[in-house]
């Protein structure tokens, strides 16, 4: 028996055909007898009194056996536990030494298991983290998120007056807050900051009840028309700009146009809008009365006893009350109802779908280790044929065999999961720098215990299952001849070889097309023309916080003076500022009425804008003109169109010379009569959203004519031919700075801004990109490693084929055909799962079919030249083989 | 005079030291070893000497006594003087702790 050991077991029975337990016992019981009462007939006892004293003295004879019975079977069954223990050390001993005399094999396995099992790790990792773990907020599962339905069933943001209604009324809700992100320019501390900020209604505390580390959170008092406003701020922003938590309350700064004080600092890990720093009560700044403007989002913890339907009936009915009682007001802005969601699904709704298909990606590319796995198995089974004949010829059973083959393939799993941890933990630290800021939580995950026990389980089953089959093909029957399992089956293993082929090729063609289609849209996605060109150009949010413009003529004036001077500035070619950029995401829309009040478009982008931004970002002018110094705010009133405005309102009209007024976002359409403004020139389309939004129809308005925009710009600047845009920004940041100290700037170059913009899409690509490669590398190696071995079992076949005459170029067609029959049959299997699987993705996928044909013609033409090129290299081989040699082989 | 708890093995195992025994034999062996001081409850002694031979302090093989009857014949083992000296002396130490409290008032002077 290879690397048999006859263990001893000291003191226990030699073998295990010993007489039963309980007859031994008994034996011995009477042998005490009969000693006992021979004594007592020595002293004279008669042989009847002599037994029943001698039985007398043992006491309960039933109990004694049954005790020592007991001590018996305890022993042995301690001597069974460490045989099997020691038949297991046995077999991971052999597996060892079995493994170590084949390092290629075992090195080949192992990555193939680690890549495997580290790319589910790692994507396990992120679905734990980011879909499956709580919110890192006290008794997260029962916040909520609430929107207000819109006309067409969408989410829109509630009303304030609805927001209050709720509030009130909902008894199944513990707490519910309004909360407005808003990024805010903090001045006062150390240096103007600009501090991801969200402006929180009376109750948010109590939905997010985190404790102050120092001072105090909000209260109702705060929460009011007239109070101060105040403001409570991370740990983190106190330290930055105020030199600690205890320094910072109490200090007052200016932010949002008002003057505010800090009365608290939470410990830092709270940020709820995600990255928020700072919380300033709302009230302070006015409450909107209407109820069909909706900017305020939602959150709300459930009351204890509540259940979330419950609670969804309940809100629903009291928006639907509010709308029912907003009688004089457009219905188009009214909600209909109310949509209530988990806070944890409204976090990370949009990213479940991409982060499913990564984790279905991985899947595949495990399947593709595991197959690589059992065909490696299988090979290496089938050349210790012969060995094992052997080992059975000396008496293993069928079942040690089977055993023996588990433990090598376990090891090489737990060895494989150990080493995937660790693919995962490197993959995971090149994630999360790329995937920052696209993925909500991403910098929360981790290589939990969850994940370890996931990769556990993960490498188990592959063991079981991919390291079965191939045991019980190598392992013969009982019944079987030992010579003739030893030289048969040839016949068999290559049809199932063939099939392990084909579903190789079939899996890395599923996520080959998979990537390919992703690749294609987002080729598509960056292709489109934004309606700008970001070459040349450096950008920067501006925010004015000083309290002083609060007047609305400093803020123009202010602008006008400092468009002009960075114009001037060497390298600079043109410059201006825009109150929104290109794909940008959020934008604000509004009403426009045209020549009557009536009259009118829905939701135009509404802009504010100065005339150099146009020349900076190379807009160009279609028609007409642009405005200028000469449209002071005492001149009539003008503003330019985009194409898209003239096509949704006007087409086959003139657009020029009509007028405009509303948004119902500013005081001159408010006015009686409102007043408007002329159109005067069209403008080329520009993608303000995103990328993949349409452009929509735009009015840009002259910023002298619209300075209550002005406090939150964007600033573009254009470098000339011979100048790297970044470096002007040292020169234009000091020619700011030098006219107010107090300005908050970021700048970037717009390219680098319209990169953020696809990022999410971008690390989904990524990754899928990686997982696809690997698939293909994987099925690459395996479909050479299967040719090898086949192609090296039949050196004989080979040999006698040449010395009847075929030539080298024949016999490597022959191999190489049939190599190709299965991957053939891979490619249309794969194909045919693509075309299922690719209609899932449909959602993910932009301007680009699921069943796009280029796709699907170069994929399948690509991975088969891949294994072409795989079995080519064996065959090559085995065609220089000497016939002479090739004959005499085995 | 019983044993006390836990000095049944000991007991047994010296007793053992100085020749295979049976069962009876272990028992007679103890009472007149201490001039019938102790007796060894006999419902008690065959679990303990299975009990030892499982921990392989023992072996045993049945064989014929002096007077022609049938027995089971208990041997100490290597591992079991190893143990019995480790018992004999960790109970050394116990007595004469066990003397050093309660052997001041008691104990003759020596």
């Amino acid at each position: 028996m290879p690397g048999g050991r006859r263990t001893s077991f000291h003191g226990g029975r030699p073998n295990v055909s010993e007489p039963p337990i309980d007859a031994d016992v008994r034996r011995e019981i009477h042998a005490h007898v009969r000693l006992a009462a021979d004594d007592l007939v020595a002293q004279g006892w008669t042989e009847d009194d002599a037994l029943l004293e001698a039985r007398r003295r043992l006491g309960d004879e039933r109990e004694v056996r049954r005790r020592s019975e007991r001590e018996v079977r305890r022993r042995d069954a301690r001597i069974r536990r460490t045989r099997v223990w020691e038949g297991m050390m046995q077999d991971v001993r052999y597996a060892f030494r079995s493994l170590s005399r084949s390092p290629v094999f075992t090195l080949i396995a192992l990555v193939t298991l680690a890549l495997g099992i580290g790319a589910n790790a790692t994507i396990f990792s992120v679905v734990e983290g980011i879909l499956l773990r709580p919110l890192p907020y006290p008794e997260a599962d029962r916040l909520v998120r609430i929107w207000e339905q819109n006309q067409s069933g969408g989410t829109m943001d509630f009303s304030t007056p609805s927001f209050l209604d709720v509030q009130r009324d909902a008894t199944s809700l513990e707490a519910a807050a309004a909360v407005r992100p808003a990024t805010l320019t903090v001045v006062g501390g150390s240096e103007p900051a600009r501090v991801s900020s969200a402006f929180v209604s009376h109750g948010f505390w109590d939905v997010f009840p985190v404790r102050a580390a120092e001072g105090r959170l909000t209260t109702w008092d705060d929460h009011v028309e007239g109070a101060p406003p105040v403001v409570v701020v991370g740990e983190d922003l106190a330290a930055r700009l105020f030199g600690g938590s205890a320094e910072a309350v109490g200090q007052g700064f200016e932010t949002a146009g008002v003057r505010a004080t800090i009365v608290g600092v939470v410990t830092r890990g709270f940020a709820y809008p995600a990255g928020a720093e700072l919380w300033i009560t709302r009230e302070p700044f006015g409450t909107n009365t209407s109820r069909t403007s909706h900017s305020d989002d939602v959150v709300a913890r459930l009351a204890a006893a509540a259940s979330i339907d419950a609670a969804r009936d309940e809100v629903d009915g009291i928006v639907r009350r509010g709308a029912g009682l907003a009688v004089d007001q457009d219905p188009a802005y009214l909600p209909t109802g109310s949509i209530m969601r988990s806070l944890r699904e409204a976090e990370t709704g949009d990213v479940r779908q991409p982060l499913m298909l990564l984790w279905a990606a991985a899947g595949f590319v495990l399947l593709v280790a595991c197959t690589n796995l059992a065909s490696t198995l299988l090979a290496r089974g089938t050349s210790r044929k012969r060995e094992v004949a052997v080992r059975v010829s000396l008496g293993a059973t069928r079942g040690r065999i089977v055993r023996q083959l588990l433990t090598e393939s376990g090891i090489l799993s737990l060895a494989g999961a150990v080493a995937g941890v660790g693919v995962a933990w490197l993959m995971l630290r090149v994630m999360q720098p790329l995937g920052a800021g696209s993925l909500p939580r991403l910098d929360e995950v981790q290589l939990s215990g969850t994940v370890l026990l996931f990769a556990l389980g993960v490498s188990v089953v592959t063991a079981i299952a991919f390291g079965l089959f191939p045991a019980l093909r190598v392992a013969p029957d009982r019944t079987a001849s030992v010579l003739r399992t030893a030289q048969t089956g040839g016949q068999q293993d290559m049809r199932i070889w063939n099939v392990l082929i084909s579903a190789e090729v079939a899996l890395a063609l599923v996520l080959l097309i998979g990537s390919g289609l992703m690749i294609r849209s987002f080729a598509e996605i960056t292709s489109q023309d934004p309606g700008v060109d970001a070459r040349d150009v450096v950008t920067s949010p501006a925010t004015l916080a000083g309290p002083e413009y609060g007047d609305f003529n400093l803020r123009v004036r202010f602008w006008e003076d400092q468009v002009a001077a960075l114009a001037r500035s060497p390298g600079v070619e043109a410059a201006g500022i825009m109150t929104v950029a290109p794909v940008q995401g959020f934008i604000p829309t509004g009403r426009i009425s045209i020549d009557l009040p009536e009259n009118y478009i829905d939701s135009p982008i509404y802009v504010t804008a100065s005339e150099g931004a146009f020349d900076a970002l190379d807009i160009p002018l279609l028609a007409g003109r642009m405005f200028g110094p000469e449209d002071h705010d005492d001149a009539p009133h003008v503003v330019v169109v985009n194409e898209a405005f003239v096509d949704a309102f006007s087409a086959n009209r003139d657009a020029i010379g009509r007028r405009v007024t509303g948004g119902g976002m500013d005081s001159f359409w408010n006015a009686d009569p409102p007043v408007f403004a002329e159109i005067v020139g069209v403008v080329g389309d520009v993608r303000h959203r995103s990328f993949t939004d349409d452009p929509r129809p735009a009015v840009y308005w002259n910023f002298r004519q619209r300075p209550s925009r002005m406090g939150s710009v964007v600033l573009f600047a254009e470098a000339t031919d011979a100048v790297e845009p970044i470096s002007l920004v040292p020169e234009l940041r000091s020619t700011l700075r030098t006219a107010e100290p107090d300005i908050a700037l970021a700048f970037a170059s717009l390219q680098s801004r319209f990169g953020e913009s696809v990022r999410a899409r971008t690390f989904v690509l990524v990754v899928l990109g990686l997982f696809a490669g690997l698939a293909v590398v994987l099925a690459g190696v395996g479909i050479y490693g299967v040719v090898s071995y086949t192609t090296a079992q039949r050196t004989r076949e080979v040999g006698i084929r040449m010395a009847l005459g075929a030539d080298a170029g024949g016999v490597r067609a022959l191999i190489v055909r049939q190599a190709m029959l299965p991957v053939g049959i891979g490619l249309l299997f794969g194909t045919i799962g693509s075309l299922w699987l690719t209609s899932h993705i449909e959602t993910l996928l932009f301007g680009v079919s699921p069943i796009d044909p280029l796709t699907f013609v170069v994929v399948p033409t690509v991975l088969a030249v891949i294994a072409a090129t795989a079995s080519l290299i064996p065959a090559a081989r085995s065609s220089r083989v000497s016939p002479t040699v090739a004959i005499r082989s085995d | 005079m019983d044993l006390l708890k836990g000095t049944l093995d000991v007991l047994l195992l010296k007793t053992l030291s100085w020749a295979p025994l049976h069962g009876y034999g272990v028992a007679r062996a103890i009472r007149v070893q201490t001039e019938e001081a102790l007796t060894v409850d006999e419902g008690a002694l065959y679990p303990a000497l299975r009990r030892l031979e499982g921990r392989g302090w023992l072996t045993a093989e049945w064989g014929v006594t002096d007077t022609g009857r049938e027995a089971r014949f208990y041997r100490l083992t290597e591992e079991g003087a190893a143990e019995l000296e480790r018992q004999t002396r960790s109970w050394g130490r116990y007595v004469e702790a066990m003397a050093r409290v309660l052997g001041r008032d008691s104990a003759p002077e020596v």
